[in-house]
């Protein structure tokens, strides 16, 4: 249950959501994807959304759920195919295989086209995914934690991808848990606690904030690395000096 | 796929041949030639080929691609490989249609008309009660099968005793049989099969990204919920016909598909046809042993005699793969 | 499947006579009679015994007081109405299933088997079921006019010219008809056909089968099947078609009688169909 929300997100934008378990990130992301109904408006290029076919959504909104496993043994050229089918005819025809490869590639999962889907790692899935994402080419991505199964090499590789999308013009929303990414990706971030937008802005400006060391119940530190840029680090707040701090 | 396609048509045709040319009337295969040169007539032997095998051996192959399509929809629907055009409760409406045309002591004619009513208010049932929220959730329609399925079932029971003598004709209807195939029934059939399968068809493609998962298909771009409906529709036509027509044939919905699925793996749109096909085979070929039997046996006890050993062999060499 | 199918629709027994051990009855003149099978019942009622039924199953409609007496179920027996009515005697025929007969025997219930498979058996059934309830005179008497009844039947039937292969239907779907060695057999060879069902009991004939027999004579129970395969039957196209009540051809009874009168009767008024 969402309430009181209101915000806007413009074009070449990464918007960074963050809160707590169950605050309502997912929640947020469903519904702008269509999978959940929604009271009040929300509009994508003067549209209202709900009133929108599957098709027009489709080229517009893309979607990358949390962690989600393949039953069907598709090869993964195939999942990325997909991806196009707001493009293709009913068939399933009229699909670019040279789009796939480059999307596939793009991702580094190449060498993965032929496989099935099934019998993928989680990391190898999410790219999977990410290239299924690249081939529907929306104008605007919702991801949902986008880099959990992914190893440090990968997440870097990650950001490269999404400062290119952003290069592009398209715009994301993220959901993230790691404070720092969120600050070396995102113009702005969303805290979310209950159903509601309880802080937004500047991440650096937010996480320091009273809060959002509410919302957490953390205290924020900041280090300088040897290059001059600051590093957040969260420290757990006791009971006592959390109420100190109201 | 395409040899799987083409061996399929070839076994059709060579069933279809070996059905014309056996049965308890014995005619020799240039008999039959020539009985079907002349078309419908008057005479023993025309009576036995046109009347009686002939729109049998169809039957055969239209119930079971009927049979094999719909569990080919529903397993890629609810993404389980154990779904079966029957948990829908189908096939307890149909049972619970055909019962009450026995006790009212209806016409004959009647009965496949009442089997398709029941089927398909006992779908529209489970479709009514899983639709709680906006949309069909599968698990609601799964669970809203079993449960009205058993209810139906249960009624049936009750008439089955209250039926009496006529219990026989519920008996041999609950274990599928197509020894009542003729050409009326067979038009019955044929309208429901070509819209069926049709909307699986026009369908196809969609139900591939169905099968990944809601959350998948319908930021891609698929119309889930119509989706999902003409799906469900087309395949509880295809089922009600099927049972209208022939009883309860168990197993060709389930077995069959699934097979297909190991040969040419989980897309659709080439997973339709080829079970369209070898669901045809796999009952002609059942009924055919059904007639080799000095007591013409019921094709359903034959289809999970024949069909168990055989899944249970193909599953086994899969694990090996 | 299809055997105890035939069973059950019959009511007639298929199965092979056991060996009950009786109980040691209290004879007593006037006996509470239970039938637990429709014939029974009707031959209880032409020994003048009828007042002393007491109770009947559900499948008894002759004579048309029985209607009026309770019943003990049909298919499934009910062992606590049986038991209710307080019988000094219960009859039935060897088709009881083994089931209902082991449950029966229980009960402490005096039981008396009657197999009425073929005629003679019948008539021998007549007298012994005379003595258990007191009516031997009756049934003497009975048993005598039925023997005199079936002589005068074959000798009608030596002077008849027309001797047809007859197929007797005794259930439609699926078409079950009387074989070799059953009591409808019996009936009808008496009444002067010859039974084109070579199968003995009660076989299933198949579609293609009965296209192939393709009997000059049908002897149906129930109505023609409006259906080409039937149509086009020669017995059907020549109208030689003899529609007969059940319960009158299949029920062993002192009503054989009449089925034979009628298939005679009908005999008698055709020809052979001339060769075309």
């Amino acid at each position: 249950m969402l309430r009181d929300l209101q915000g806007s997100w413009q074009p070449g934008e990464i918007l960074g959501l963050l809160g707590p378990n169950g605050s309502g990130k997912s929640t947020l992301l469903r519904i702008l994807a269509g999978l959940l109904p929604y009271r009040g408006s929300i509009q994508f290029e003067n549209r209202e959304l709900s009133g929108q076919t599957a098709a027009w959504r489709a080229s517009r909104l893309s979607y990358l759920p949390q962690q989600l496993g393949f039953e069907q043994p598709f090869t993964a050229a195939e999942v990325v195919m997909m991806g196009q089918f707001h493009r293709l005819d009913r068939w399933g025809g009229g699909g670019s295989p040279e789009l796939v490869s480059r999307c596939l590639e793009r991702v580094g999962a190449a060498h993965l086209a032929g496989r099935a889907v099934t019998r993928l790692s989680g990391g190898e899935l999410q790219r999977v995914r990410l290239a299924q994402a690249l081939a529907q080419d929306a104008r605007a991505w919702l991801l949902d934690e986008p880099t959990s199964a992914m190893d440090l090499h990968q997440q870097l590789e990650l950001l490269d991808l999404f400062r290119e999308l952003r290069e592009q013009g398209k715009s994301l929303l993220i959901v993230l848990h790691d404070l720092n990414l969120a600050r070396r990706l995102c113009s702005q971030v969303w805290v979310m606690d209950s159903g509601r937008v309880l802080a937004r802005g500047n991440p650096d400006k937010v996480f320091a904030s009273p809060q959002f060391e509410k919302i957490f119940q953390v205290k924020m530190e900041v280090f300088w690395d040897e290059k001059g840029d600051s590093v957040l680090w969260p420290k757990k707040l006791t009971h006592l000096e959390s109420s100190d701090t109201l | 796929m395409r040899s799987w396609l083409l061996l399929g048509g070839l076994a059709l045709l060579g069933l279809v041949t070996l059905g014309l040319c056996s049965g308890s009337y014995s005619l020799s295969l240039s008999q039959v030639w020539n009985v079907l040169l002349q078309g419908p007539g008057e005479s023993p032997e025309n009576v036995v080929v046109w009347q009686l095998r002939l729109p049998r051996l169809l039957q055969a192959i239209l119930v079971g691609a009927c049979l094999s399509t719909a569990g080919a929809a529903f397993q890629s629907l609810l993404r389980s490989p154990l779904a079966d055009p029957y948990l829908t409760g189908t096939s307890a409406g149909a049972s619970l249609g055909t019962a009450l045309a026995v006790v009212l002591g209806l016409n004959y004619g009647l009965y496949p008309v009442c089997a398709f009513a029941g089927a398909l208010g006992a779908v529209l049932l489970v479709t009514r009660l899983a639709r709680i929220r906006q949309g069909v959730r599968l698990e609601d329609f799964l669970l809203a099968g079993v449960m009205v399925s058993t209810l139906l079932g249960s009624l049936v029971s009750l008439l089955m005793v209250l039926a009496g003598r006529e219990l026989s004709r519920l008996v041999f209807f609950l274990l599928g049989n197509l020894s009542g195939s003729n050409w009326l029934l067979l038009g019955w059939c044929l309208a429901p099969f070509v819209l069926g399968t049709g909307l699986l068809v026009w369908n196809a493609y969609p139900l591939n990204l169905l099968s990944l998962g809601e959350d998948l298909a319908a930021p891609a771009g698929v119309a889930v919920e119509r989706v999902k409906l003409q799906v469900l529709l087309a395949a509880t036509l295809l089922t009600a016909s099927a049972v209208a027509s022939s009883g309860l044939v168990g197993f060709v919905g389930l077995v069959i598909p699934h097979l297909c699925r190991l040969w040419v793996g989980p897309d659709m749109r080439k997973l339709l046809p080829l079970a369209l096909v070898w669901g045809g085979v796999f009952l002609l070929g059942c009924d055919w042993l059904t007639r080799l039997a000095p007591q013409e046996l019921p094709v359903g006890v034959v289809t999970a005699l024949v069909g168990a050993p055989w899944f249970l062999w193909q599953l086994q060499r899969e694990r090996k793969c | 499947m299809k055997t105890t199918l035939g069973a059950l629709i019959l009511s007639v027994g298929l199965s092979g006579c056991h060996s009950t051990p009786e109980k040691p009855s209290t004879p007593s003149a006037q006996p509470r009679v239970v039938s637990l099978t429709p014939n029974l019942t009707e031959i209880l009622f032409a020994l003048e015994a009828g007042s002393q039924v007491v109770g009947v199953t559900g499948n008894d409609h002759f004579p048309p007081e029985v209607d009026r007496l309770p019943k003990i179920g049909d298919m499934q027996l009910n062992y606590e109405a049986l038991l209710q009515l307080h019988p000094d005697l219960v009859v039935y025929d060897p088709l009881l299933n083994r089931q209902q007969l082991a449950q029966l025997q229980k009960l402490g219930l005096h039981l008396e088997p009657l197999s009425t498979q073929t005629l003679p058996e019948m008539l021998n059934s007549i007298s012994r079921l005379g003595v258990k309830v007191g009516k031997p005179e009756q049934a003497a008497r009975l048993v005598t006019r039925l023997r005199e009844e079936l002589e005068l039947c074959k000798k009608r039937r030596e002077k008849m010219n027309y001797r047809p292969q007859a197929l007797v239907e005794i259930w439609h779907d699926p078409l079950i008809a009387a074989g070799q060695g059953s009591y409808c057999t019996e009936v009808l060879e008496l009444a002067g056909f010859h039974n084109i069902v070579s199968r003995p009991g009660y076989p299933t004939i198949d579609l293609e089968e009965l296209q192939r027999l393709d009997p000059e004579v049908l002897v149906l129970t129930h109505p023609l099947p409006q259906t080409p395969v039937w149509k086009r039957l020669k017995a059907v196209r020549n109208q030689r078609v003899l529609e007969i009540s059940e319960d009158l051809l299949v029920r062993p009874g002192p009503r054989v009688v009449e089925a034979l009168h009628r298939m005679q009767d009908w005999l008698e008024l055709r020809q052979p169909v001339p060769r075309a």
